[in-house]
């Protein structure tokens, strides 16, 4: 849904349009990438390693820590295009010139989305460290 | 702002206001009203959880002592823990947020005043059940926590059912609640208080309120699945029947640990209110802080499992544990740093809420230590289930929980009583509290080091903690001298305390801008916000024409139907006014149907417990049924053309709809409870389905669930026709809805009693019977609200108004959920079985 602020008088004539989908995707993408990462990787290790996964081995590495891995590539991936989608949406806002109070409502939740979904790659990042640990076994 | 003529405003306080009296008690809605009710109650629940302390405290004070038998130690600790976890921190909470919010955003009152009401009446009722077990002698003895097999029938008598009972109306409040919080929070904001100008306590409170939508759904399916185990004989828990004790630890935990959060954030939030206030500064990285408060929320639901590092969990899922748990602790890093630079170069008074702030700073950041220091598992292992624990939490919880609630209440006093509180009275309660609450507390992490279990009801003398604990027993009574001190000034303060004014410690958030006590109506005209902190913000040039209308419009208007001014969730655009419910016994008699239910399963006289479900869904009805006098005033109303927007809207904008959406997310947070039991149970068996339970006949089973997943489509047909005003094919959708799903439930209830086993055979047919009525339920509930939306839109013309449309939307939405819940239960309990 499209959305713009007419409710203001804006510095612009014109209001900015903004996807709101978008901004809800910038605002949660990184959480929701985390959520993801900790609910499989939970799934992963548990399930796999008591249902004899971690004693299968391929190309050197337990096939729970291939799963492991390829959820962590996963959720990095989601949270590092929400970081690309949030930094472009907020170079944009920046370059128009940010008028309305609707529009300093977007930046500022652009700009939080941006810094949260650093934080949470970051989160996915550390909780993948340990899989480095257990490439043999559980 | 104009001035309101004064018999405007008796029209208005007459509208708003609750009846003197008895009736006036219970048809009580208002959110000041209830607030307060929350927050005395807690209160109460507090008093007697502590005393229950100080009982534990004598016990423990020399070795060997004989003051109290095992038993009654080990009823006095469960009750003395469920009591501060379930009955004092989360409703006080729930108090102060109801209470404070509407003024904090600039609204009239919450979203759904009736909610309120309900959710208080179900939180005593609740706090009552436990406490009734006092008057039976079966009082509850498994802990908070409460684990299986302990708690399960084989191990413990009818104290347990009272604890569940008790504490599924706690949580059945919690849930209500919390619904009201998030959905006032994102629905009815003052206009121009976008998402950038919410006050940081209002964002402590929406994260805290979507976390117990989830975290609470989760313990209530924990704790009807361990009724079930009592009363119906189930198997969930006994291993010896294919259960699992260990499912009971993640169902509970993850629930117990977001409880911790729940309650620390809200008190973030405070600490955060009044630190910007002492500063005279707004709060240094707003941005910051509202991202770690995210984070918190977040995170907290990936550390469940660092409470069960003892119980043989792999070491690859322990690791992932560990590491969220460290990283927690950069959010409250973040928080901490930003309330230093807050008050960086400024020269706060030192009053007594201040003081409390401060006392938070020092036994917060030694809980966090610590806190840190048991995330690390090998280290938990060694101190797991000793003193150093109770230690820890403790610390925490006091410290990050009651001491900003302490604090908030000496802020927010003037405003609520509109007397100001004695300042020496509450340094003497602030220094007896803080020094009582280290002597006790202290000691107990070198107990805990030197090997001093908990829930141990005596220790030998041998152990040499006699010193320790003498000062603990000591720090104790000198903590409740430092309460009596404080209930004191409060006293004092109603009966003839100085007057405080509209704003004593000059804050800028909005709530101070109204008079203490404030009216209940809140504001005689909606606020229009400019500014992050509207009493210190200078009016933005750039102005809203849209805002300023509505706002006017609204001014002691309309004096025959209670209104309030919703808005844009993200930037704050004024879009609707939304009409608020009024007086009304339902919310008591529908509060008062549950415990009937509720009472019946734990005096198992199952009879009741129909009686009571059919009396409060009858109550709901009247609730939610809206009078035609009434729609008949709206309809004609002037308010909407001169406010510039519409009243009652429908669909995503109208808080009906939204609460409705939320309702569905509980739904589907439960099933995916009831399915990770499920599969949690399958990876511990070697057989699935076990015993000598044939798989599932996938073919039969797609039968059943046909019916389900054929309504997606034949409730696209009757909104289409709505849409397109055929009533032939409005009518064709609505009736073949409403047969499908008449049919689904014949079809599954012969399904399930032609079944070769019943539910107590083993945990995989509990499982599958259980998750099998658990759709049912939703069926049903989807089938009373199609059957009332049918009748209102076959009654009406095609009016795309609140009291036509809205039912209809509202029954399609749940109707393609019990769709979508049908197509995944049909997935788990037939095909899964095949596959896994």
């Amino acid at each position: 849904m499209d959305a713009s602020y007419p409710g203001s008088s804006d510095v612009r004539s014109e209001p900015l349009q903004v996807n709101r989908a978008l901004v809800w995707f910038v605002l949660l993408g990184g959480a929701t990438a985390w959520t993801l990462h900790l609910l499989l990787a939970y799934a992963v290790a548990e399930f796999g390693c008591l249902s004899g996964m971690g004693e299968t081995q391929v190309g050197g590495l337990t096939l729970v820590a291939w799963m492991l891995l390829g959820v962590s590539v996963l959720a990095a991936g989601i949270a590092g295009v929400a970081i690309v989608v949030s930094l472009r949406f907020h170079r944009r806002l920046r370059a128009a010139e940010v008028g309305g109070e609707g529009e300093r409502a977007t930046a500022f939740s652009v700009r939080l989305g941006l810094i949260s979904n650093v934080v949470f790659a970051g989160v996915i990042i550390v909780q993948t460290i340990p899989i480095f640990y257990y490439l043999r076994e559980c | 702002m104009a001035p309101v003529a004064p018999e405007r405003r008796a029209d208005f306080e007459r509208l708003w206001g609750t009846p003197p009296g008895w009736w006036g008690v219970l048809v009580a809605v208002n959110s000041q009203r209830l607030g307060i009710r929350f927050m005395a109650t807690a209160s109460a629940f507090f008093a007697i959880g502590g005393a229950l302390a100080l009982l534990l405290r004598i016990q423990l004070t020399v070795p060997d002592n004989t003051f109290m038998g095992p038993q009654l130690y080990n009823e006095l600790f469960t009750m003395h823990g469920s009591t501060m976890m379930y009955l004092f921190a989360v409703p006080f909470i729930e108090g102060l947020a109801l209470y404070l919010l509407p003024f904090m955003i600039g609204s009239r009152d919450v979203a759904y005043p009736r909610l309120t009401a309900f959710s208080y009446w179900t939180c005593l009722f609740g706090g009552l059940v436990f406490y009734a077990s006092f008057l039976t002698g079966d009082v509850p003895d498994a802990g908070w926590f409460a684990y299986t097999p302990l708690s399960g029938p084989a191990y413990s008598g009818r104290g347990l059912d009272f604890w569940v009972m008790g504490l599924a109306l706690v949580e059945i409040a919690g849930i209500g609640a919390a619904v009201e919080i998030v959905i006032t929070l994102l629905k009815l904001r003052a206009p121009g208080m976008s998402i950038r100008r919410m006050p940081l306590f209002a964002w402590t409170v929406l994260v805290a309120g979507v976390m117990m939508i989830f975290a609470f759904t989760v313990l209530l399916v924990a704790t009807a699945l361990l009724e079930l185990d009592r009363a119906a004989g189930t198997r969930f828990f006994e291993p010896a029947f294919g259960g699992s004790s260990l499912l009971w630890q993640h169902l509970f935990w993850f629930f117990g640990h977001p409880e911790v959060y729940i309650m620390f954030l809200p008190a973030t939030g405070v600490i955060s209110m009044i630190i910007s206030t002492s500063a005279q500064r707004p709060l240094a990285a707003y941005s910051l802080v509202v991202m770690a408060v995210m984070l918190t929320g977040f995170v907290s639901f990936g550390l469940w499992m660092h409470h069960m590092y003892v119980t043989g969990l792999p070491e690859l899922g322990l690791s992932f544990f560990t590491a969220a748990s460290l990283m927690i602790g950069v959010a409250s890093g973040i928080q901490i740093f930003a309330w230093i630079a807050t008050l960086w170069g400024t020269r706060p008074q030192f009053t007594t809420h201040f003081l409390y702030v401060l006392g938070f700073f020092f036994i917060f950041v030694l809980g966090g230590f610590t806190g840190v220091m048991i995330a690390v598992a090998p280290f938990n292992w060694q101190v797991h289930d000793t003193f150093f624990i109770v230690a820890h939490f403790h610390y925490v919880l006091i410290g990050g929980v009651v001491f900003p609630l302490f604090a908030g209440a000496h802020y927010w006093w003037p405003k609520i009583t509109g007397r100001l509180l004695g300042e020496t009275l509450g340094r003497w309660s602030f220094w007896l509290t803080f020094v009582g609450f280290n002597l006790t507390f202290f000691p107990m992490h070198i107990m805990g080091l030197l090997g001093l279990p908990r829930r141990v009801y005596r220790y030998p003398a041998s152990l040499q903690l006699e010193g320790y604990n003498i000062a603990a027993t000591i720090g104790g009574f000198t903590m409740a001298v430092g309460f009596v001190v404080m209930v004191w000034n409060c006293w004092r303060s109603v009966r003839d305390g100085a007057s405080a004014g509209k704003n004593p410690w000059q804050s800028g958030s909005l709530e101070w801008s109204t008079e203490s006590p404030p009216p209940q109506f809140g504001f005689l005209q909606p606020p229009v916000v400019h500014h992050r902190e509207p009493l210190w913000g200078t009016k933005s040039t750039v102005s809203d024409p849209a805002a300023e209308r509505a706002s006017a419009a609204l001014a002691a208007a309309p004096t025959d139907w209670r209104a309030t001014l919703g808005t844009d969730t993200i930037t704050g655009r004024v879009v609707a006014i939304h009409v608020l419910a009024g007086l009304s016994p339902a919310p008591f008699f529908a509060a008062i149907g549950l415990l009937v239910a509720f009472l019946g399963v734990l005096l198992k006289s199952y009879l009741l417990l129909p009686l009571g479900l059919i009396f409060a869904t009858g109550c709901f009805v009247r609730w939610m049924y809206p009078v035609p006098e009434f729609v008949r005033i709206l309809r004609e109303s002037d308010v909407p053309e001169r406010a510039g927007v519409p009243a009652n809207v429908t669909g995503v904008q109208s808080t009906a709809w939204c609460g409705l959406l939320t309702f569905l997310i509980i739904g589907a947070t439960a099933f995916g409870a009831l399915f990770y039991a499920y599969f949690y149970l399958r990876l511990f068996s070697d057989v699935w389905p076990q015993g000598n339970i044939p798989l599932p006949d996938w073919l039969a089973g797609g039968l059943v669930y046909a019916p389900l997943l054929l309504s997606a489509g034949t409730i696209r047909l009757a909104t289409f026709g709505f849409a397109c005003e055929s009533r032939g094919l409005l009518k064709v959708g609505l009736a073949a809805t409403a047969l499908l799903w008449v049919a689904y439930l014949g079809l599954v209830t012969h399904h399930l009693f032609n079944q070769t086993f019943n539910l107590q055979v083993n945990a995989y047919a509990s499982a599958f019977h259980v998750i099998s009525m658990a759709v049912m339920l939703f069926v049903l509930g989807a089938l009373v609200l199609w059957s009332a939306a049918s009748v209102r839109v076959l009654r009406a013309e095609f009016r795309s108004d609140f009291y036509v449309l809205l039912p209809l939307q509202l029954g399609a939405l749940l109707g393609y959920f019990v769709a979508a819940a049908g197509a995944a239960v049909y997935g788990v309990l037939y095909l899964s079985p095949h596959l896994l």
